[in-house]
């Protein structure tokens, strides 16, 4: 047992090396991802003194909401996967940091109430530990290992690490999805890219998206808490005075089609039970906008440049049309 | 705890240092302990199943060898396949039967609403109630002892390697084995660590890669073209293969590490020259399953025709329902079923045919023929096993035989480069399957000089690293 043993730690060694020069490698090709809320936190930091409206919530908000086309300094903090859980916390880290703050937007989408990001997407979480210390929902989820993974650049581009290197070679690459590779993060905290899918494809993501979204399931003890981290982020926000906005942003048409009606309707019970005890919170649908196309779109349930300054527009006019005629 | 995850990796080692560290005669009570935990970590109450039909089966085929006459091991008997089959419908069954006749009442314009039971299916129930019960019959048979210790016989239930997908084991087999003095064998120990590496390749490097693709286009079947879902079901007929013969190899793997050899539930089978042929070649233990405690209760081949042709569809058609509580699943059954009676049927027509046109003097050629018609038979087959309705298995053979031959082969589910390599990944796996038919590879790598060796063994692993998807997929074969 002891040769058996003795050889396995030795192949094992020799693929720990192996790691590290692929480690190297990937560290060499790949430049610091910009996709990081690191990123996000130091643009915030530098503009922290003139944010009057900071926008929130996940990736919708996050490529669907431009600060440029609001008429008030406002930066965009939405990340991809932060869910009610993470978005409560992540403004008790932050609303001290902005001395300017007036209005906060958050969007919630479709499955906001049953999405838990510990369970989907636990790489983005270890984001939030490792920027905000915001610690993960459950900690079982959370592993020394999976954190590991997390922190390796090879892992995180193993995906298309060998594809890249076979056509490229050694020269330094942007990130490696071909549309995130054409992503531009703006000062102000907005992500956005001007391509859009050809309806084909457009179907197929909405079909895979949907098929995600729905996976999150329809437990009712779950929508409970996130309902109640609903309320704690309100809460929060009026002891400091802020107003809220809670927005839905506009889906394609392929995703709308095929995401189950039943669910619409949960989330809108959901929020109403919410809102019910708060009529000083203004909530804005911007679900079904008249004048989007397939061109707005970057994908099935995100906007793109175009789509998102069209709706920002909009949001921008509901918001603060009046004080733009006074 | 799946086989391609970490927690396994973890797992494995410990149990097996606990193993051999442990006094011979109390090793089984560590493979037993170790087995309810590999359980427990899917859903520690579903423990309470396994005890149950462990119980229930123990007690049964104990009063079997017991009982003075013949008609109380028949009620013995009874008992035991009630009870088994009866958790097994409640758990796997019973919802979709419930929905089923809701539905046909609602045809009839009677009440609609189907009764469901609010369970999760447990993992890997049909494996083991099959394993079990196959103790009972053999013992009421005489085809084997009822084992006398219960820890003995609740480890044969519920042995870690093959508890949750196979292979189904039979006692004959498996229990003098669970209590066989066990020394370490290095040279055992290291073919199971080559055969669990293979098996991780399979599933993580080619199954899991194909899966992508699959699940992309039959996820939105109805949006997809004729050639993307024709893709799409030949990468599943390949994704299915190597996930479950790469579990089968991994579990065979482990199991050797610990001094039991399981039973090979592979052979090739995508070179089998007809249906019949292909059953004896895939899940190998599902299959002889049937054979022994069904088909040849049933009168096999030994009644009239038409009882032999009855015989052969309803062994189908419960082997599909054993896959899964769907229409789907009874539809593949049924497929193959038919491809089996007709084979049967017309082999001495075929044979005249045959030698009139003279296939008789191209032997190589003939095989050939008959592989590809037999592969292709089996993977329009699988249509059906994967679709999640016999609606959507309609759709989909209509835009492949229609010519709906519309949009990009990538489906932009997958970029090029992927599409390509999942392509290459078949046709290395094609090429090493067919040398195997003529080389043991293990024994060929193990007589190479210790370098060759080790940069086989080296780049095997790095292949995993690189080109292996790591997203815990489950086994297919789980759900069963």
């Amino acid at each position: 047992m002891k040769k058996l043993a003795s050889k396995i730690l030795l192949l094992l060694l020799l693929l720990a090396v192996e790691y590290a020069g692929l480690e190297a490698v990937a560290r060499a090709l790949y430049p610091e991802a910009s996709l990081r809320l690191a990123a996000k936190d130091v643009l915030l930091a530098q503009r922290a003194e003139t944010i009057e409206v900071l926008l929130m919530g996940n990736s919708h908000a996050a490529r669907g909401i431009d600060p440029a086309d609001l008429s008030r300094p406002a930066f965009n903090l939405a990340f991809p996967a932060t869910d009610l859980y993470n978005c409560r916390h992540l403004l008790a880290r932050v609303v001290d940091r902005l001395p300017r703050l007036r209005t906060i937007i958050v969007n919630l989408s479709d499955h906001s109430f049953a999405f838990d990001a510990a369970t989907q997407t636990p790489a983005l979480v270890y984001q939030f530990w490792e920027v905000y210390r915001i610690p993960p929902r459950s900690s079982s989820l959370v592993t020394p290992l999976r954190y590991a993974q997390y922190l390796s650049r090879f892992w995180l581009v193993r995906g298309t690490f060998l594809k890249d290197f076979i056509r490229h070679g050694l020269r330094r690459r942007p990130p490696r999805d071909p549309i995130l590779a054409v992503e531009t993060l703006h000062d102000d905290g907005f992500r956005t890219t001007s391509l859009s899918l050809p309806p084909a494809v457009m179907r197929q993501h909405a079909a895979k998206r949907v098929t995600r979204h729905i996976e999150f399931g329809t437990d009712e003890s779950a929508r409970e808490r996130n309902r109640d981290y609903l309320r704690d982020f309100l809460t929060l926000a009026a002891e400091h005075r802020l107003d809220v906005v809670i927005v839905t942003l506009p889906l394609s048409t392929s995703y709308r089609e095929l995401y189950p009606r039943e669910l619409s309707s949960q989330f809108d019970d959901d929020l109403h039970q919410v809102l019910a005890d708060l009529p000083d919170v203004r909530y804005l649908d911007f679900g079904s906008t008249p004048g989007l196309t397939n061109d707005d779109f970057k994908d099935a349930d995100h906007l793109n440049g175009r789509g998102a300054a069209k709706v920002t527009r909009l949001l921008d006019v509901a918001l603060f049309g009046d004080s733009e005629l006074e | 705890m799946l086989f391609n995850s970490a927690e396994f990796a973890l797992f494995l080692p410990c149990v097996l240092a606990a193993f051999f560290a442990t006094p011979a005669r109390w090793r089984w009570l560590i493979l037993l302990a170790a087995s309810y935990f590999f359980y427990g970590s899917w859903n520690v109450y579903y423990l309470t199943l396994i005890l149950a039909t462990t119980g229930v089966t123990y007690v049964a085929s104990r009063a079997i060898a017991a009982a003075p006459n013949l008609g109380r091991r028949r009620g013995w008997l009874i008992g035991a396949v009630v009870v088994n089959l009866g958790i097994l419908f409640a758990f796997k069954y019973f919802n979709f039967f419930s929905a089923s006749f809701a539905a046909g009442c609602g045809l009839f314009g009677g009440d609609n609403r189907p009764l469901l039971l609010h369970v999760a299916l447990p993992v890997g129930i049909s494996f083991y109630t099959f394993q079990a019960l196959g103790h009972a019959v053999d013992v009421y048979r005489g085809d084997a002892e009822p084992e006398k210790r219960f820890g003995i016989f609740a480890l044969f239930v519920a042995f870690f390697p093959q508890l949750v997908a196979g292979p189904i084991e039979r006692s004959s087999r498996l229990l003098p084995q669970l209590k066989k003095a066990v020394t370490f064998d290095y040279r055992q120990a290291s073919d199971g660590l080559k055969l669990i590496a293979w098996g991780l390749f399979k599933k993580v490097v080619i199954a899991d890669r194909l899966a992508v693709y699959v699940n992309g286009v039959y996820g939105d079947a109805s949006g997809a073209g004729g050639a993307q879902l024709l893709i799409a079901t030949y990468f599943f007929a390949f994704q299915i293969l190597c996930d479950f013969s790469g579990y089968t190899d991994i579990a065979i793997g482990v199991a050797q590490m610990f001094g039991v050899k399981l039973t090979q539930n592979f052979h090739r089978p995508y070179f089998a020259q007809s249906t019949p042929e292909f059953w004896r070649r895939w899940h190998v233990t599902l299959s002889t399953w049937f054979r022994d405690y069904l088909y040849i209760p049933l009168g096999g081949n030994r009644v009239s025709r038409s009882r032999w042709l009855f015989n052969i569809v309803i062994v189908f058609l419960l082997s599909g329902l054993w896959h899964g509580a769907n229409w789907t699943f009874a539809a593949w059954g049924l497929w193959h079923g038919a491809a089996v009676a007709v084979s049967v049927l017309t082999l001495a027509r075929r044979e005249k045919v045959a030698t009139a046109l003279g296939l008789s003097r191209l032997p190589r050629w003939s095989a050939a023929w008959r592989m590809v018609f037999t592969f292709h038979w089996v993977v329009f087959g699988w249509v059906l096993f994967r679709a999640s309705s016999i609606g959507e298995g309609w759709l989909i053979f209509r835009k492949i035989f229609a010519g709906e031959w519309t949009g990009s082969v990538t489906a932009g589910v997958v970029g090029r480069f992927d599409f390509l390599l999942a392509v290459a990944l078949i046709a290395a796996l094609l090429v090493i399957e067919a040398v195997r038919s003529r080389v043991r590879l293990r024994q060929w790598v193990a007589a190479q000089s210790w370098w060759l060796r080790w940069a086989i063994y080296f780049c095997g692993a790095t292949a995993i690293l690189l080109l292996g998807v790591f997203e815990k997929v489950e086994f297919i074969y789980f759900q069963f």
